[in-house]
């Protein structure tokens, strides 16, 4: 039986430099007092929310491994993150969201930011259409 | 003394966003990510380098984060918008 579903927010892939068009989308960061905005890669193929160790560094965080360890899968071979409880936002053509955000940080440099599905996907309806390079948004009730 | 800029880094900087209606929703988010997305293939020549981009302009790039957040800091931006270009080693991927 068919059924409509209708989105708050409809966006175009951005071109990422070096990466081509992508599936990205802003989002902000804060812990305590400090605060950071970075683009992130939408990925339901991963289970988790990783961003680089420099992003953690501005956010304040000294010590990476001061988080809670998580061992992850990866076609590079098993790796472990260190999971922090911080707050995320994303805005979008009047859409506005901020929600608690465990996250995950890598230890060393990371190149991109990987927004996966136990998060943002959990807080927000997302749909993408790869055939028009959109990515359409919801917050979740 | 005044740093001087490349002509394409210094045109960058002057840069001025394409216009919207007043009522009209930012489509990339923020300025920030406007400008991003607009200069993206400018952006490729800074491979390896953190960008901090405030407004519509680059201002600053540097392969060390830590240079990057002496700017935040002088400059005292509250949500500074930064983003990494990757190398060419890294610009295939799967998660």
């Amino acid at each position: 039986m068919p059924f409509l579903v209708s989105y708050q927010a409809k966006l175009k892939y951005r071109p990422v430099p070096r990466l081509g068009f992508q599936p990205a989308l802003e989002v902000g960061l804060s812990f305590g007092d400090r605060q950071a905005r970075v683009w992130g890669i939408l990925d339901s193929g991963s289970m988790v929310t990783v961003f680089s160790a420099e992003v953690a560094g501005r956010l304040g965080i000294p010590s990476i491994e001061d988080g809670h360890p998580m061992s992850i899968g990866t076609f590079g071979g098993p790796a472990t993150i260190y999971l922090f409880d911080l707050e995320m936002s994303v805005a979008a053509n009047g859409l506005q969201s901020w929600f608690p955000a465990q996250v995950g940080f890598c230890p060393g440099h990371h190149s991109r930011n990987i927004l996966g599905r136990n998060l943002i996907f959990s807080h927000l309806q997302i749909g993408i259409r790869e055939s028009r390079q959109e990515i359409y948004l919801s917050v979740e009730r | 003394m005044r740093p001087k800029f490349k002509s394409a880094e210094k045109r960058m900087r002057t840069a001025k966003p394409a216009r919207r209606r007043r009522d009209e929703a930012n489509p990339y988010q923020s300025i920030e990510s406007q400008f991003l997305a607009e200069h993206s293939k400018q952006m490729e020549q800074y491979s390896g380098e953190w960008l901090l981009i405030h407004g519509y302009s680059l201002l600053a790039h540097n392969t060390d984060f830590g240079e990057i957040e002496k700017v935040i800091q002088e400059r005292g931006i509250p949500s500074p918008f930064i983003h990494y270009v990757p190398k060419a080693e890294e610009m295939t991927f799967v998660a």
